[in-house]
């Protein structure tokens, strides 16, 4: 339960770095950035950004400030349910996505050579990071 | 894998969330347990065990080769 709250302790200072970075972002694009262009992209990417990270760095200061919210919280993170959810969503995920990307690319090749390329690529790549992480687990355990 | 998880609880009479507190597990957790649609970890096994003072063994009853 300590190594928890020290690893909520850890998140809140991140959270804060995230919060800080963003609104800094979001005020020097309000400031200085022109209208039009990719300035609406970047304004939407910060205002979220900096929404995720005040609403995750409240959560973590309650849970600090409350110890059955931190239990509750550790609970939540902790659960070995909710972690083999995960997994076998994350499995099927990626063979979901590899067959669709498969299927993409094929239909594809008939109509653009661009796509299929770009399609391609990022089939591949995520070939790569999977072999890449499965290689690096199959080394820890 | 069966459990007499819920049978021992009612007979102790413990509720869900008092039994998924003490094994630092969500509600949820223990009512796939129940159901038989989630299969324990050997250390949460081993937790819910010692909860009821009994022995994995007792506690689960493996039906022949069914994740094997």
């Amino acid at each position: 339960m300590e190594d928890f709250r020290r690893k909520v302790k850890n998140n809140t200072i991140i959270y804060t770095m995230f919060a800080v970075i963003s609104i800094v972002g979001l005020v020097c694009l309000v400031v200085l950035g022109k209208d039009g262009g990719d300035a609406p992209t970047y304004g939407g990417f910060f205002g979220a950004m900096a929404a995720v990270s005040v609403i995750k760095l409240v959560s973590s200061i309650r849970a600090l400030h409350d110890e059955s919210i931190l239990k509750k919280l550790y609970i939540a993170s902790t659960d070995e349910r909710n972690d083999q959810i995960i997994k076998a969503a994350s499995k099927t995920s990626f063979t979901i996505i590899t067959l669709g990307l498969s299927t993409a690319i094929i239909a594809a090749s008939f109509f653009s050579d661009i796509v299929c390329c770009t399609l391609s690529v990022c089939l591949f790549f995520i070939i790569v990071v999977y072999f890449s992480v499965t290689a690096y687990y199959n080394r820890k355990m | 894998m069966k459990n007499k998880i819920q049978e021992l609880r009612k007979s102790r009479k413990v509720t869900q969330q008092e039994l998924a507190d003490a094994l630092s597990v969500t509600r949820q957790t223990i009512i796939s347990l129940e159901n038989g649609k989630y299969n324990a970890s050997l250390t949460l096994a081993h937790k819910a065990a010692q909860f009821f003072g009994i022995t994995i063994e007792e506690l689960f009853i493996f039906e022949g080769e069914e994740n094997l």
